[in-house]
């Protein structure tokens, strides 16, 4: 009787645990930084992509001067290779650019710039990716697919962004020589999109991106505008996406220097 | 020959239409208008401090493509204010491009771009030069489009070039009146008796296979063609009194080499010609001109430190093989060039300047500008073109043409 009260008691503690793990399930490893920005950088966004990018640079005064270019991009494996043909203003229209962008750390880029004007294509440098691209905010390394592995990132918290739950992350470059020392990121949870970044270096903000306007097109989210305000120089740069086409099947030799020497592509 | 190159043009039409199949590839076609307008005037800084250039030019383009085929025509409608005669209108460029998936053709006349080399010519031979006022013009328009069928086969790494020129074009020289013209003598009949007629046989052919890989760019080239300006002899007949410069030409073979290596925040560039059988000027000018074979190399750095700036530096190395000393050229010539640009204020200020140096005479030419553009599209220059050094080096004999320069040019 005693052994069976004994086993009753063991019955009714098993129960009751078993109850309380069903009750509270075991709380899930903590998601890292590192996790979300691989997770940024691996989301779906078709194996290619086509769309006409418009960007109008905006001044103290509010003047405003307009770039449109055409961009296609293709996904081989991490790697990326790029074209954009400059179609605004009238005195850049025909300049062609190609980039096989490498996703290995330590691998430079392969870069190539076609000169309507000269009629000739010359090889750059691949490291030049803090240069501000055609006098806008952003720099080709914003503009491209950096390496996650390029910065250290920490998980800081949470908080939403225009309604939307959004991860707080703050990323280090790994190697000194960017001209940021830090990013904060906002990554949207359900999208797994960066929608705004704070870049600062020891004087404090440098600029502040943001995304405008995100929405699905083919089943994949897709910026369609988005902002970079550089607060140091008083300057901004609004970019429109449009025209995205996704998964079109664009041949490998496209992405050649044959095509950009030919400057205007439709 | 008419006849013959008919079949040629009927050819590639058949070719085209047959990659097309019947259906018609000219459906809403985009048609696009731009071009541009320009106005510049240069002024000789020494005395007499005359204009040495004052031109207004014009240059309306069309562009119309449909799927796969393009038609593009270039005028230039210009007004020489120094010289009458050379204001007028002429077609710059017009072609007909049609683009497959692994091979595209152009034809028609066309500005043919070989080489990597800054403001040198190694290897770029496909179009004549017009010197008519040195190398103070910029280099998109020194160059002169030649009448051209051009194919080429590509893939994601390279390139297979073949160029055909029908039809030989020499380079242009500046007229005895011109401030530009200071070699020679005025009062002297030439006699052009000797250059190539405009015969199937003495077309040009090139040849060009192009790789484009991760960390390097290489080419291997080759050009049959004839020397662009005429070499002279002179020949003073029984029944002439007056001196006769005869034109000479004659066929070249040049083999061409190039590369270029990205590394870090460098591009190290080279490239290289071997000329055979070009012609030289014999010292005593009753010689006729001597054949030698030369070898032009050119060594290259191009820096991108950051913020906007872009440091270009090249040395070119010129040999002329067994050199007999009969003839006027040097043996061996050597020229450094340097070119320092960077943007300011978002690319609305470019500063650069464009320094040549000879070794062997120690002239230079140094051209130093400033562009600004007020609003997008329209782009105010002021510049220095610098000569110097000794007045038996190809820069040094225009040292009394240092001038100074403006420029106004509206892309639409």
């Amino acid at each position: 009787m005693k052994k069976y009260q004994h086993g009753s008691t063991t019955v009714r503690i098993l129960a009751a645990a078993i109850l309380i793990m069903w009750l509270c399930p075991a709380k899930a490893p903590a998601i890292t930084g590192r996790e979300i920005m691989v997770m940024v950088d691996e989301r779906e966004d078709g194996d290619d992509r086509k769309s006409v990018m418009e960007m109008v640079l905006i001044n103290s005064r509010d003047r405003k001067r307009v770039r449109k270019l055409l961009s296609y991009q293709k996904d081989y494996g991490k790697d990326t290779k790029k074209l954009m043909f400059f179609q605004e203003p009238a005195d850049v229209e025909g300049t062609a650019f190609l980039s096989w962008e490498h996703d290995a750390i330590g691998k430079e880029d392969d870069k190539w710039l076609y000169m309507p004007a000269l009629r000739k294509v010359r090889r750059i440098s691949g490291e030049s990716t803090n240069e501000y691209f055609m006098g806008s905010d952003f720099t080709y390394d914003d503009l491209g697919d950096r390496n996650v592995d390029e910065d250290t990132h920490t998980l800081i918290g949470e908080e939403p962004v225009n309604g939307a739950a959004c991860w707080v992350i703050e990323s280090v470059p790994v190697q000194p020589g960017d001209y940021f020392e830090k990013k904060t990121v906002w990554v949207r949870q359900d999208a797994k999109v960066v929608v705004k970044a704070k870049y600062h270096d020891a004087q404090g903000l440098i600029k502040t991106y943001t995304v405008k306007a995100l929405e699905t097109i083919d089943g994949i989210w897709t910026i369609r505008q988005m902002e970079m305000d550089n607060t140091r120089e008083n300057h901004r740069t609004l970019m429109s996406i449009d025209a995205v086409k996704y998964n079109t099947g664009v041949p490998n030799r496209f992405f050649s220097v044959a095509t950009i020497s030919r400057g205007i592509v439709r | 020959m008419r006849y013959r190159v008919s079949v040629w043009f009927a050819a590639i039409a058949v070719m085209i239409w047959a990659q097309n199949g019947s259906t018609a590839q000219w459906t809403d076609p985009i048609i696009d208008f731009s071009g541009y307008l320009e106005t510049r005037h240069g002024l000789q800084t020494k005395n007499p401090n005359k204009l040495l250039a004052s031109e207004t030019l014009l240059r309306p383009e069309i562009r119309m493509s449909g799927n796969n085929v393009e038609l593009f025509a270039a005028a230039d409608v210009s007004e020489n204010h120094l010289n009458q005669d050379e204001s007028g209108i002429e077609l710059h460029e017009a072609y007909v491009d049609y683009v497959s998936s692994a091979w595209d053709i152009r034809l028609g006349r066309q500005i043919i771009t070989w080489g990597n080399a800054d403001g040198v010519r190694i290897t770029d031979n496909i179009c004549p030069s017009d010197f008519t006022e040195y190398l103070t013009r910029d280099f998109d328009e020194i160059r002169i489009a030649v009448d051209a069928l051009k194919f080429r086969w590509f893939s994601s790494y390279g390139t297979a070039e073949l160029i055909y020129i029908p039809f030989f074009k020499d380079g242009i020289s500046p007229e005895p009146d011109s401030p530009w013209w200071l070699n020679g003598i005025a009062d002297v009949i030439t006699d052009n008796s000797h250059k190539p007629e405009k015969k199937l046989k003495n077309g040009e052919i090139a040849l060009k296979f192009a790789f484009f890989l991760p960390g390097l760019d290489c080419a291997l080239s080759y050009f049959y063609t004839w020397n662009d300006f005429p070499v002279y002899y002179s020949d003073n007949p029984l029944d002439s009194q007056a001196l006769v410069a005869v034109a000479s030409y004659s066929r070249i073979h040049i083999y061409g080499l190039e590369f270029s290596i990205p590394y870090n925040d460098l591009v190290l560039r080279g490239e290289a010609a071997f000329s055979h059988g070009r012609l030289y000027q014999a010292q005593d000018t009753t010689i006729t001109p001597s054949k030698k074979d030369d070898i032009q190399c050119l060594l290259g750095v191009d820096w991108y430190p950051g913020n906007q700036w872009i440091l270009l530096c090249q040395l070119v190395d010129k040999r002329i093989l067994n050199h007999s000393g009969t003839i006027s050229a040097e043996s061996h010539s050597t020229l450094v060039t340097l070119n320092l640009s960077k943007d300011l204020f978002r690319e609305k200020v470019t500063i650069s300047a464009m320094h040549y140096r000879d070794l062997n005479f120690m002239d230079s030419l140094t051209r130093v500008s400033t562009e600004y553009q007020p609003v997008d599209g329209c782009i105010l220059s002021i510049g220095a073109d610098i000569f110097s050094g000794d007045k038996n080096g190809d820069f040094g004999k225009y040292k009394n043409n240092t001038q100074v320069w403006t420029k106004i040019k509206y892309h639409f």
